[in-house]
């Protein structure tokens, strides 16, 4: 319970980072982590079990492919990823490293305002 | 975290220093937040005093850091917990026995070393997943398929090992392993079958060289580090026909049961077929199961649950079943036999009907497939990922292929699910083999209700004693259920366990490798718990 009560105040905390700061190399880099770790789940198509699961969850408040979100802040991403946040299972530091998060954050927020 | 049992805060820091010699600095984890992501988060154990919390996690990257790792483990006492990829989902996933083990994460290890299109075979580490198979095959342009089970990030070696299915024609995936890699306990290092030969074109391809076949010995146990691992594939069939049978009522799953049989040994279905309720106008495996996830495998009731069809208080009427069906092959042959299996069912179940697609080689089009499609080609998919909100343990079944055998433990599954407000409706079945059945059924677990999982695990194990008095045994165990599941396996007075622990003590003699696993404990726990 705790941990949940921690992650729900992640969701209100401005933007720490990322975004327009972020260096073309790690917006490269991220995009590349994407394409290699999240979008066989996560991308466009019916056959992606993470977009089906945030349309179903978001009925169209927020888009439910996440490289259209612009919304995502770097404590909410390293937040699903790291812990049992949602419905996903954690990533590992052996499956995408710390320096990596990092690159994946600067390439979710990258639209962000 | 806590520290590995009998350990000093001053003797764990050396010996993560020493890991830390090893591996190189930034691959020990001993953090907070990185030791949270070798948590089970799908755990009956979950959140409660009873689950065990590792004390640090290294990764090597060779077979010589593997030994090294090993070699601190055993200076120093400290039991390990090896996995490949770590996606067991339902069955364990990360979680140890012992509280403060060191977590040995192979995801590093993930060389593809050979990969032989005209044999159909791969040499892999075990790190490797399914989806990095695929890509590899895919970026060399080889028309090879897999048959590995969803989720396509787990380890194509682990399934293997922990003797999980697939849908397609490897579906038994053990018997897709031929030789291996092994780093034992001491840190000596072996290799089975033909890849015991310097230099062996068949290393993949036979697995048996001379001598007992030990390959086994390192299926579901603590014996040894697995490095690397034959792999057998598939080559492309010239036609390929993939259909969903669908039988309308409950209790047609025995006339299905017993005519898949009979079409199975008699070699016109050659897929792994995996059986599961159906919903009218619903393709159970057409989309990603969300919350709750237990729905096939037992309704949760009230508080927490769905209702929904079959549980308290939903719809009385229960779903039949359907099963998808792969056709592999020359186009005449597998349309001859399509028609054959037509007739066969519709004689057995009044009211059959059928979905089907038929496709034929060069598979171009094979990426924007629907997922059951590519489950039977053998193209790794996500389609049974867990995306779950609670979790689950998965407590399946040994049975004989027969559909009135099934019909009565379902019984015997209702009974005990019926005490814990639950209804068994029927889980998956799966048909590794022409000769084998085995039937699913899952304790659900509720995400911080430790009481309500607490009620799980006791249902989990009337399950497994209700099913030993019939004479079932697991297929594989849920590790926080593996003393109770290997306890069923009790034929004169236990005499397969004590051989079991005869090994185990012979080959690892500080009983530092994966103390627990498949019930088997070293004989320093042993004397522990005596």
């Amino acid at each position: 319970m705790r941990r949940l009560t921690a992650v729900a105040s992640l969701l209100i905390l401005p933007l720490a980072y990322g975004g327009a700061a972020a260096q073309d190399t790690a917006l490269e880099l991220g995009e590349r982590i994407y394409v290699d770790k999240c979008e066989y789940c996560h991308g466009d198509g019916v056959q992606k079990g993470g977009t089906f699961v945030l349309e179903a969850r978001y009925q169209g408040d927020l888009p439910g492919l996440l490289t259209e979100r612009t919304n995502l802040t770097p404590e909410y991403i390293t937040a699903v990823l790291r812990t049992w946040t949602n419905g996903m299972a954690p990533f590992r530091p052996t499956e995408i490293t710390d320096s990596e998060l990092e690159a994946l954050i600067s390439y979710l927020t990258r639209n962000n305002e | 975290m806590p520290l590995p049992p009998g350990l000093s805060q001053q003797d764990f820091d050396s010996a993560v220093a020493e890991l830390r010699e090893v591996v190189g600095e930034e691959w020990v984890f001993t953090s907070d937040a990185h030791i949270e992501t070798y948590r089970d988060p799908y755990s009956p154990l979950q959140g409660s005093d009873d689950e065990p919390i590792p004390s640090a996690a290294v990764a090597p990257h060779t077979v010589e850091h593997v030994q090294g790792v090993l070699r601190v483990a055993n200076d120093y006492g400290i039991p390990t917990w090896a996995f490949s990829t770590g996606k067991n989902f339902g069955y364990g996933g990360t979680e140890t026995r012992v509280a403060g083990s060191l977590i040995i994460d192979l995801k590093r290890m993930n060389r593809i070393l050979e990969l032989n299109e005209a044999n159909a075979t791969a040499i892999v580490e075990p790190g490797v997943s399914q989806y990095e198979l695929w890509q590899e095959i895919q970026r060399r342009g080889l028309r090879l398929w897999i048959d590995g089970p969803s989720p396509a990030y787990s380890s194509i070696v682990a399934i293997g090992l922990e003797r999980g299915v697939g849908y397609g024609l490897n579906g038994e995936r053990y018997r897709a392993l031929s030789g291996l890699e092994v780093v034992l306990p001491t840190g000596e290092v072996i290799r089975t079958g033909m890849a015991a030969l310097e230099g062996s074109g068949a290393w993949a391809q036979y697995p048996y060289g001379l001598g007992p076949h030990v390959q086994g010995m390192f299926s579901q146990s603590n014996y040894g580090i697995v490095t690397k691992v034959g792999v057998r594939l598939i080559p492309h069939p010239p036609a390929f026909r993939s259909s969903l049978v669908i039988a309308p009522n409950n209790e047609d799953i025995v006339p299905m049961i017993d005519t898949l049989r009979k079409l199975r040994l008699g070699g016109a279905i050659t897929n792994a077929v995996s059986l599961g309720p159906h919903m009218p106008g619903m393709d159970p495996w057409a989309s990603a199961p969300i919350d709750p996830p237990m729905g096939g495998f037992g309704n949760l009731g009230g508080a927490g649950g769905s209702g929904g069809p079959g549980g308290p208080g939903g719809p009385p009427r229960l779903p039949g079943w359907s099963f998808r069906l792969g056709l592999y092959g020359y186009d005449r042959v597998v349309e001859a036999n399509w028609e054959e299996i037509q007739d066969e069912f519709n004689t057995a179940i009044p009211g059959a009907s059928y979905e089907t697609e038929k496709f034929t080689a060069p598979y171009d089009g094979q990426d924007n497939w629907e997922s059951r499609h590519k489950m039977l080609a053998g193209i790794p998919s996500f389609q049974e990922t867990p995306l779950w909100n609670h979790g689950g343990a998965f407590i399946s079944m040994v049975l004989p292929f027969d559909g009135q055998a099934y019909w009565e433990f379902r019984e015997v599954y209702n009974r005990v699910y019926q005490q814990y407000g639950r209804r068994y409706i029927g889980g998956a079945l799966h048909n590794h083999s022409p000769w084998s059945l085995i039937a699913l059924g899952a304790a659900p677990v509720v995400r911080d209700n430790p009481e309500a999982n607490a009620r799980s695990i006791e249902m989990a194990r009337m399950l497994i004693e209700e099913s030993g008095r019939l004479g079932y045994g697991e297929y594989r165990a849920p590790t926080p259920f593996a003393d109770e599941a290997a306890a069923a396996y009790a034929w004169n007075d236990h005499a397969l366990m004590r051989f079991f622990e005869t090994i185990k003590d012979t080959l690892d003699p500080n009983g530092i490798l994966a103390p627990g696993k498949s019930g088997i404990w070293p004989r320093r726990y042993r004397e522990d718990q005596a």
